[in-house]
């Protein structure tokens, strides 16, 4: 056989630039989460201005933290460790950097159009229309420079890590394309084609598995690589990496209905997402498992070397957030987690503990290694550690006993069958303090992080000038004979064709994921409003024009963020809020309006409960209602006018996705709307509310605000 | 008929259908991970992100 040389650099520059990229919108989605949590301690630092609402903050920060922060550090990490692990450059230098600009570029698109109110009004999924289809176009060319690198190997196994990096790009690509199947009625505006309890199931089908996908799955890769690089062990048990795999795959797909418990969503839908969440610990343990026995025999070089102190403690964050998801997964846990500040101390934990700890072990490790030096004070990296971890544990605390004591408090129903905390508010005044104690949590592991921006910049600044460029020194030259790698090749037969064919691989990792995909959501989707006996028992009234507009409204302001529309079938539930809601209630809603928590009451019987000067009083200042609200002020609403200009477009693109409109109705939707607008407006004014509000949105705000619980009727 | 039934897809059977699915894929990688021959390979795949020869870029012959 006729043996050649390859000779053949990394590309470690693009590395480099999602290394940076990594650490800029760390600090961006670090602020925007402090800024977040100040604005829930006290309402005054929303400003007043519509830019910087909660509602609007809000989605900004998780889209930064998971897409940007996260994001970014998956991509370094992966474009790093697959090169090394394959023995090959990365395919395409020209796709890596279309990668990379497009990624960022996807970023600013977010930065830019998330607080000026453009947003799906789906957690996780809020990036409007065109903004999706960069994202799909983006992953592909992601998956394509990984997949033809792994083809271009020159070491015919393929690691662990990277059968989790491609279940990464397979599934998210699923979860994408299935989440994104929206009408657009606008540049910047679309509707889903789900509705309801629809929307509801593959929205959180989607969320969860972002969660499973995008924040796990792909940093699990990177903890089987980095943990045995930074400690210099082979991982503990590769075989139970392999067994670890599959189940995790296979289990984790099935987890979304946890997010739906106890609601309208069916009870078998339920059942099997409760059971598949607490299965899902086991897997879970066995990574977290696997990653700290790497360990075993060198505790003694954790105590000394920050890297490892972060990879260590971010597997041991895995582990807690991964107990911790299964047992609120529980329908009776959930009945008191639901909807409450415990949900945001468990996604915390896993954020700032898992994913930004492995993210900043990560960039210790890498950032000395790429810029061909030592780091520039390991004792500034210690005082980070200890500063996050601290931040992390009163980030964790505070939002427990927050959230614990508001459901305690929300689910109590005294002897004689009435709730001991009949108002809301007596429950919000009670945790606002915990509310300044996160910030301050927040505010520490920022300062950490501050310290790993000052330290990267001096360590950089150490690195050599001019990188030599003798083969086989500094500069990493891959200079490998194919014969001797052809003769390294282990186990051919069933061994080559399970685990070391990347197209078989990824074909059955998409396999796994999609029997738990269509056993949950084909049969919620596949049957129509018409053929089902829980719609066909009730008569639903579909949104008129004005209260459409209203609707677009509450999305554009993100009001689903602090306020639900689901009264779950819990006796605390319907003596607070009225009757637990039914499927139908929501049979029309693209997208559904259920709501994730609760940091004001549920909304979804509010229709009819206070007068409409009461609604108009309340957005102008809501605490001219109720003194002690945390709600932002929302003047705006009454000075801009109501744009009608697209209502006939959305009205038909709704009556092209099943809403019973009529052509009448679609036809004269502007006209209806003023009417409407007109006459509710010189009600409130003949109450003694403000004058001209019939050409602005609070009109419509509040007609829709008006609907709610009224568009249903039992035959 | 179809869409009724299945909407009304509230049989215990998917969830049993469900977790013996997922025995099946328990069991299988279990016996896939400990046949013969697999210790030598996992071995040497293990080996993998410490080849030292990646990271500092000696000369392989």
């Amino acid at each position: 056989m006729n043996e050649e040389s390859i000779k053949e650099q990394y590309d470690d520059k693009v590395v480099k630039y999602f290394l940076v990229a990594t650490i800029v919108w760390a600090g961006v989605a670090l602020l925007l989460g402090i800024y977040a949590a100040l604005e829930l301690a006290s309402y005054k630092f929303n400003l007043g201005l519509q830019w910087f609402t909660f509602g609007r903050i809000r989605p900004l920060h998780t889209n930064a933290a998971i897409f940007a922060f996260a994001g970014n550090t998956i991509f370094a990490g992966i474009y790093h460790s697959m090169q090394r692990l394959l023995k090959t450059r990365m395919w395409s230098d020209a796709v890596s950097w279309f990668h990379f600009w497009g990624w960022q570029l996807i970023i600013v698109s977010a930065a830019i159009t998330l607080p000026l109110g453009f947003t799906q009004g789906k957690e996780y999924h809020e990036l409007e229309w065109p903004i999706d289809i960069a994202i799909a176009v983006v992953w592909v060319a992601f998956g394509l420079n990984m997949i033809q690198t792994i083809r271009r190997r020159k070491e015919p196994h393929i690691y662990v890590a990277i059968w989790f990096y491609l279940a990464t790009f397979v599934t998210v690509a699923l979860l994408h394309i299935v989440n994104s199947i929206e009408i657009p009625v606008g540049y910047l505006k679309s509707y889903p084609v789900y509705a309801g309890v629809q929307d509801a199931l593959v929205q959180w089908w989607y969320g969860h598995n972002a969660v499973a996908f995008f924040l796990t799955t792909p940093f699990l890769g990177l903890m089987y690589y980095y943990i045995p690089k930074a400690v210099n062990k082979p991982v503990y048990s590769y075989r139970l990496s392999v067994v670890h795999f599959w189940s995790l795959v296979f289990i984790y797909i099935w987890a979304g209905p946890h997010h739906l418990l106890n609601t309208a969503l069916p009870e078998w839908a339920q059942t099997l997402g409760m059971v598949f969440s607490v299965m899902l610990w086991i897997p879970s343990w066995g990574g977290m498992i696997n990653g700290l026995m790497t360990l075993r025999g060198a505790w003694d070089k954790v105590k000394a070397d920050p890297v490892l102190k972060f990879l260590a403690t971010a597997t041991i964050f895995y582990g807690m957030a991964t107990f911790e998801g299964p047992l609120m997964s529980i329908k009776s846990v959930s009945e008191l987690a639901h909807y409450t500040d415990w949900v945001i101390a468990h996604v915390h934990g896993g954020a700032l503990g898992w994913n930004g700890f492995l993210s900043f072990g990560m960039i210790y490790y890498l950032v000395p290694k790429l810029w061909k030096t030592n780091l520039y004070s390991k004792s500034l990296a210690e005082t980070h550690f200890w500063l996050g971890t601290v931040g992390i544990v009163i980030y964790m605390l505070s939002m427990w006993t927050a959230g614990i004591s508001q459901g305690m408090m929300l689910n109590a129903v005294d002897a004689s069958g009435h709730l001991v905390y009949p108002d809301f508010v007596q429950t919000v005044t009670r945790i606002v303090p915990l509310y300044w104690v996160r910030a301050f949590g927040g505010v520490m592991y920022f300062i950490g992080y501050l310290l790993l921006v000052y330290n990267v910049i001096k360590t950089i600044k150490l690195a050599p000038k001019a990188a030599p460029a003798v083969a086989g020194s500094s500069n990493p030259v891959l200079n490998v004979s194919v014969g001797d790698l052809v003769k390294s090749s282990h186990g051919e037969g069933p061994h080559r064709v399970l685990e070391g064919m990347p197209i078989i691989l990824t074909v059955l990792a998409v396999v796994a994921v999609l029997v738990g995909s269509v056993i949950e959501i084909v049969p919620m989707i596949a049957a129509t409003d018409q053929s089902s006996v829980e719609y066909a028992n009730f008569k639903v009234k579909p949104l008129t024009s004005l209260q459409l507009a209203g609707r677009d409204l509450y999305i554009r302001e993100g009001c689903y963020l602090c306020h639900s529309q689901m009264i779950r079938t819990m006796v605390s539930d319907v003596l607070r809020y009225g009757p637990a809601n039914e499927m139908a209630d929501s049979r029309y809603d693209h997208p559904f309006q259920w709501g994730s928590k609760r940091t004001g009451p549920d909304l979804a019987r509010v229709g009819g409960k206070y007068p409409d000067l009461w609604h108009f009083r309340h957005m102008l200042n809501p605490r001219d209602i109720v003194t002690q609200s945390i709600m932002p002020e929302y003047k705006w609403l009454l000075e801009q006018k109501l744009d009608l200009s697209s209502i006939e477009r959305r009205m038909s693109a709704l009556q092209g996705l099943g809403v019973p409109y009529t052509d009448l109705e679609v036809s004269g939707s502007v006209e209806d709307a003023k009417k409407e607008a007109a006459a509710l407006a010189a009600a409130v004014e003949k109450d003694g509310g403000p004058q001209g509000m019939a050409d602005k949105e609070i009109t419509a705000l509040v007609a829709y605000l008006q609907s709610l619980g009224k568009q249903t009727e039992k035959k | 008929m179809f869409k009724q039934a299945l909407l009304h897809y509230a049989f215990a059977g998917a969830s049993v259908i469900a977790l013996f699915a997922f025995l099946l894929v328990f069991v299988g990688t279990l016996i896939w991970v400990y046949r013969k021959g697999s210790v030598e390979i996992y071995k040497h795949i293990s080996d993998l992100p410490l080849d030292k020869s990646q990271e500092e870029g000696l000369i392989h012959e």
